[in-house]
């Protein structure tokens, strides 16, 4: 089952490529963690793929990454969701980073409870293109697609404590636009009628999205708690996993399309690598709608 | 006695730190692991600190090589272990380096690898380490945490 899913993961990953992110993500594709990156992920709940590389030496305070990312037009696997429309997307993302910020770099030889804290500025650009059906007006395949630059630009600051605690707050400004709230539509063009006597036709069949579309500067603000519960006391041969618990807040502040939702994810980890999740069920609910939806992710180099 | 590139080769779930000769050792990091290089001429011994961060209960190793050319490397220094609730452990050690590492067999070239293994075998790991440091003198590879 599990090489079915990296198989899976592998397969998502070919037409795209980042994520600076943690695969710590809730079923929108978010997350504020950012731990060690050189990360490929697949999220199957965003259906995002995202491949990432990150340069960074123990004793110097800053590092720089950047990475790719691609979604598909909608989550593969949100559950209970209300079937939010989307469309593909690719883009890319930059970050620089400061790490032991208000911590205390450790010194080589000493031990004690470990503290590690990052300070980071993250800004990315994406690029999607769809059809869009306005209200009260009249659709036509020949219509142009419309395209969207979405833009955005995140400071984030997670803080390491106690050898199984990690925070995170992340929060910015991102273009964004209201295709989840529009309708999945498509129009039908007849370009060969059905004969007189048959119920048989030729018709153009075009996707896209009904409604008054919209384009807004949104102020996403996230916050994560994760909690690494401790390795089992006694092994089990061959199960070489724990678990992990992240409490999430997901909110945009922005006056045009204020938001909350809280959440909590349950993510398996591996025994040899925590940081690294080889899945996760994710639950959000922002008042009215429940989502739940899957995470599941490689990391490279595997090690 | 010549000088020789140190490897140092951690791996650990989050920041570890290596001093070799008193002297910091950058390391870059590919995943969970870092690595990075210290050349110099040590003498005979070469003094170690380091501190791995991680993940409790996640693993740690610790490996210093010197690199043979087209042999194997030889072995100075190796150490594993599990990060301990806190998230951080630290030692202070010491190996034995030999005048030329590549023309000793890999599991002679550091005395500090045969007495790491030894303080694994000794169920209270902390407790070895120290015995090992008062019974050793620093040049053999004694280990204190």
């Amino acid at each position: 089952m599990r090489s079915l899913l990296v198989v899976a993961a592998l397969l998502a990953v070919l037409p795209t490529a980042p994520a600076q992110q943690s695969l710590f993500q809730s079923g929108d594709g978010q997350t504020s963690l950012y731990l060690r990156q050189a990360t490929a992920a697949v999220n199957l709940g965003d259906s995002k793929a995202s491949f990432g590389y990150v340069h960074r030496i123990n004793t110097q305070p800053m590092s720089f990454g950047f990475d790719g990312y691609a979604t598909s037009n909608s989550g593969l696997t949100s559950l209970f969701s209300s079937a939010k429309p989307k469309a593909p997307e690719g883009g890319f993302d930059g970050m620089i980073a400061r790490h032991y910020v208000f911590a205390r770099m450790p010194k080589a030889g000493t031990s004690g409870p470990a503290r590690e804290d990052t300070l980071l500025l993250d800004a990315g650009y994406g690029r999607s293109s769809f059809y869009e059906y306005a209200t009260n007006a009249t659709p036509s395949t020949s219509a142009p697609k419309t395209n969207f630059d979405r833009f955005r630009t995140i400071a984030a600051y997670n803080f390491f404590a106690g050898g199984d605690k990690i925070f995170g707050i992340a929060a910015g400004a991102e273009r964004r636009n209201n295709l989840a709230n529009l309708t999945a539509a498509s129009i039908q063009t007849v370009l060969v009628p059905a004969p007189s006597g048959t119920a048989s036709s030729v018709v153009k069949t075009q996707a896209g999205y009904y409604g008054n579309y919209k384009t807004y500067i949104g102020a996403p603000v996230y916050t994560d708690f994760l909690y690494f519960f401790p390795p089992l006391k006694k092994p089990i041969p061959g199960y070489d996993y724990r678990l992990g618990i992240d409490l999430l807040t997901r909110s945009d502040l922005a006056a045009v399309n204020r938001s909350a939702m809280g959440g909590i994810g349950i993510f398996l980890l591996k025994g040899s690598d925590p940081l690294c999740p080889v899945g996760g069920v994710t639950a959000t609910y922002d008042g009215t709608t429940l989502l739940l939806s899957l995470t599941t992710g490689i990391t490279f180099p595997s090690k | 006695m010549p000088q020789h590139a140190f490897k140092c080769v951690i791996s650990c779930t989050m920041t570890p730190f290596i001093d070799l000769q008193e002297q910091h050792v950058q390391l870059s990091q590919s995943g969970t692991t870092w690595t990075g290089t210290f050349t110099g001429d040590v003498g005979d011994t070469l003094k170690i600190a380091y501190t791995v961060t991680g993940i409790t209960g996640s693993p740690w190793t610790v490996d210093i090589t010197v690199d043979c050319g087209k042999n194997a490397p030889a072995k100075i220094f190796s150490d594993k272990g599990n990060i301990p609730h806190g998230g951080s452990e630290g030692h202070t050690t010491s190996a034995k380096v030999a005048s030329d590492p590549c023309a000793t067999p890999p599991h002679d070239a550091g005395a500090a690898v045969a007495q790491a293994a030894e303080a694994k075998a000794v169920p209270d790991k902390v407790a070895s380490k120290k015995a090992v440091a008062k019974k050793a003198a620093p040049a053999k590879g004694a280990k204190a945490p």
